[in-house]
């Protein structure tokens, strides 16, 4: 019993600690250290009443600093095939100090069902 | 005689010596003159890390472009109601900067974009510069012609008048920081007409601001 409470202790001060964080394996963190501040906290995706398929990704930087950062998103049709789009390019977003970030697109057409997205850190 | 002979070998090996050290010198020039050239290389154009410049480079035309596709789509501007596509002529396009830019090779972006969404076509028949392929009227000539079967020759009536006009204008605003830096800043702001009732479906704005030294100039 005495071993019990403290343990029970120690796993609610854990839960309480951990952030809320989803593994999205349509969206990766690339060039970002084992200790990066940086968390994904939710991806959703609608189509539009036109058919557009539509991306919203949201995130964590709960770093002291702010993150100049950057996302890429390639569309893929049905078959799994990248639709080629000058949509597709790196775009810089910001991620400020313990704040949450986040970034909307739109498919550039209703052929586009599925995405790949990369996020990283703005070099320059 | 052996003097002679020694100086003689003497001046000759002074002469080889000194050939020798120039040679050595202008080699060891040409060597540095070469490893000083900038390398050509070919721009990664998915992940150019290059450095910015104060003018507009194809990365400021990209961000441009794509911004204002993302958002005509967004906003729901180019979906025709009862579905089909909308007939887009693109109006003028002035570049009100310091800078020589040929306007078109930022609309080429948004109607390649455009045309791919399958919700616009544009039309080259008219144009706010006029149009942009002659041909489709010139083609209309062959009608008095007798060496052309008239069958194949476009018929009256068949052109399309468009629904949409896409204008705009790039604007650029230079301000002074202080004796050693300035800022440039370009608006590309861009206006999707309603040809039928002349109100503004859609406007976007991308402001692009670059900050860096005096010297170099934005042009």
């Amino acid at each position: 019993m005495k071993l019990v409470l403290p343990l029970l202790f120690c796993f609610i001060l854990l839960g309480c600690s951990m952030k809320q964080m989803v593994i999205d394996e349509r969206v990766s963190f690339i060039d970002v250290g084992w200790n990066s501040h940086l968390r994904l906290t939710n991806v959703l995706s609608t189509v539009s009443e036109d058919g557009h398929l539509i991306v919203q990704v949201k995130g964590l930087n709960d770093g002291s600093s702010y993150q100049k950062l950057q996302y890429r998103i390639q569309w893929l049709n049905k078959s799994g095939l990248f639709i080629p789009t000058i949509l597709t390019r790196w775009v810089d977003f910001p991620a400020f100090q313990n704040s949450p970030f986040n970034f909307q697109e739109i498919a550039p057409s209703t052929k586009a069902t599925s995405f790949q997205i990369l996020i990283r850190e703005n070099a320059l | 005689m052996k003097t002679s002979e020694s100086n003689f070998n003497q001046v000759k090996f002074g002469f080889c010596f000194v050939s020798f050290i120039k040679l050595s010198f202008l080699s060891l020039v040409l060597f540095s003159l070469v490893g000083c050239a900038t390398k050509t290389a070919n721009i990664d154009m998915h992940n150019d890390q290059g450095q910015a410049v104060m003018g507009l480079d194809y990365r400021d035309f990209q961000k441009a472009a794509g911004e204002a596709v993302g958002s005509m789509l967004q906003s729901g501007a180019v979906n025709k109601r009862g579905g089909g596509r909308y007939i887009l002529a693109i109006s003028r396009v002035v570049n009100d900067t310091m800078q020589r830019i040929d306007t078109r090779q930022l609309i080429k972006k948004i109607r390649v974009q455009l045309l791919q969404s399958g919700k616009v076509v544009v039309t080259t028949a008219v144009g706010g510069n006029g149009p942009e392929d002659h041909m489709a009227m010139q083609a209309r000539q062959l009608r008095e012609s007798d060496e052309f079967n008239q069958k194949t020759v476009a018929k009256k009536g068949q052109m399309i008048a468009p629904d949409l006009s896409l204008s705009g204008r790039i604007i650029q605003r230079v301000v002074t920081i202080d004796s050693s830096t300035q800022q440039s800043e370009y608006y590309f702001q861009l206006t999707l007409t309603d040809i039928n009732t002349g109100l503004a479906f859609w406007e976007g704005e991308t402001v692009i601001g670059k900050r860096g030294s005096s010297n170099s100039v934005a042009w």
